[in-house]
């Protein structure tokens, strides 16, 4: 272990990690403060205004460019017949889908 | 949730997981020490070892570096992608200078054992609509602030959103069994995480979604989607959810599919849930997209509370 990963408090590493995402909120390619729907009230004409609002932008999707087995007994195998380590994400729920 | 923006979105990450078989699975079954399925047996080997101590979460969910035979290299549940990168880089070091028989199995497994585990995959409806669900909130309580799953129909039940009249003007309700089903188990709360409280059976008190035959182009008929939902219970948690639906589908008549379904869910909802993180239970706007799944083994993944179809 690398004595330098503990030395920074988890604050700051927040604050750092969430800079490149702030400044996709807020810079001109995202243009989700214009389309925010006024209210919750679901019309012909809020429709759009709330599908783009509701849907992820690309910046959201970008963990889905990780060729992601989604089965641990899957990798288990391939990576046995490959003679290579794993790389495990696991939550309560599957990561891919509802967790 | 914070994961998927913060550390698999990282692209120093993405990069070196080309060095790993990359998976994403739940936890939820395979930490059960009572559970013996052979991917568990693996798994306990190494489950809630932390080599990174930081951020440590609950149970076994976090971040493994690992072996095909059980032998941790490096694990961590912080979120941090320059903390996961450096200790993906160690976990490389330790499998190069780990004998190949320490690093293996000792005997080749069957991919086939999966099957004894992985049931309701097995319902994966080939023929039938497979809808991606994605929520998020009007006003964003906190960050990250959307979420997803699937719900699926089967063939027979696919077609039963299509009016029997195939004509201009022709319009029908879906089945409310059909209605209810999605009221109970997918218009809810997962904004904040997965909530493993859905509606129970006799909370959805309104359930209709009115199709509309726009227009016929040969195979193809143009549909409309209107309608509401109302689903409320105080048991096991007080939550609710009414929302106006709107949206479109396009009807193949020739395959006997659709080829395009786009619908919005939008109203209020109220209460909390279980473990979805939400905090405030004031009624606020929620809105859930249902859009046509893709074929790639994420979006086949399974819906939640698939075992509660009765299929």
């Amino acid at each position: 272990m690398n004595p330098n990963l503990r030395m920074k408090t988890p604050l700051a590493l927040t604050i750092f990690n969430l800079l490149p995402i702030l400044a996709a909120s807020f810079g001109p390619a995202n243009t989700r403060a214009q389309e925010k729907p006024a209210d919750g009230e679901l019309t012909q004409d809020t429709y759009e205004i709330w599908r783009d609002h509701v849907l992820p932008r690309s910046w959201e999707l970008k963990f889905q460019k990780i060729e992601w087995r989604t089965s641990f007994w899957e990798a288990v195998c391939e990576a046995q017949e490959k003679d290579m380590p794993i790389l495990l994400w696991t939550m309560n729920g599957h990561p891919l889908c509802n967790t | 949730m914070k994961d998927r923006q913060l550390v698999w979105s990282n692209k120093r990450v993405r990069e070196l997981s080309k060095n790993f078989i990359p998976v994403a699975d739940a936890c939820d079954r395979m930490q059960k020490e009572a559970c013996k399925d052979a991917d568990a047996l693996i798994f306990q080997k190494f489950a809630r070892q932390r080599t990174y101590k930081k951020g440590n979460r609950g149970g076994a969910q976090g971040h493994y570096a690992v072996t095909p035979s059980g032998e941790l290299l490096a694990s961590s549940s912080m979120g941090d992608p320059k903390v996961f990168a450096q200790l993906m880089e160690e976990a490389l070091e330790k499998w190069e200078a780990m004998p190949k028989e320490k690093r293996l199995l000792p005997g080749t497994p069957d991919p086939a054992e999966a099957g004894k585990w992985r049931k309701v995959e097995k319902l994966y409806p080939e023929d039938g609509l497979v809808l991606r669900h994605i929520s998020r909130d009007l006003e964003k309580a906190r960050w990250p602030d959307w979420n997803l799953d699937y719900a699926w129909f089967r063939k027979e039940e696919a077609r039963q959103f299509v009016p029997p009249e195939l004509k201009a003007g022709a319009a029908h309700d879906v089945p409310f069994a059909l209605m209810e089903r999605l009221a109970r188990f997918h218009l809810i709360d997962n904004v904040y995480g997965l909530n493993y409280t859905f509606f129970p059976d006799g909370s959805v008190q309104k359930a209709r979604l009115t199709v509309t035959v726009e227009k016929i182009e040969g195979a193809k008929v143009f549909l409309q989607l209107e309608g509401e939902t109302r689903a409320d219970t105080e048991v096991p948690e007080t939550i609710g959810f009414a929302p106006k639906l709107l949206g479109s589908a396009t009807w193949d008549t020739e395959n006997e599919r659709f080829t395009a379904f786009e619908m919005v869910a939008v109203g209020n909802r109220w209460g909390l849930g279980n473990c979805n993180l939400r905090r405030d239970p004031t009624p606020a706007p929620m809105g859930i997209v249902f859009t046509l799944a893709g074929d790639s083994p994420a979006e086949r993944l399974p819906p939640v509370f698939v075992s509660r179809y009765e299929w």
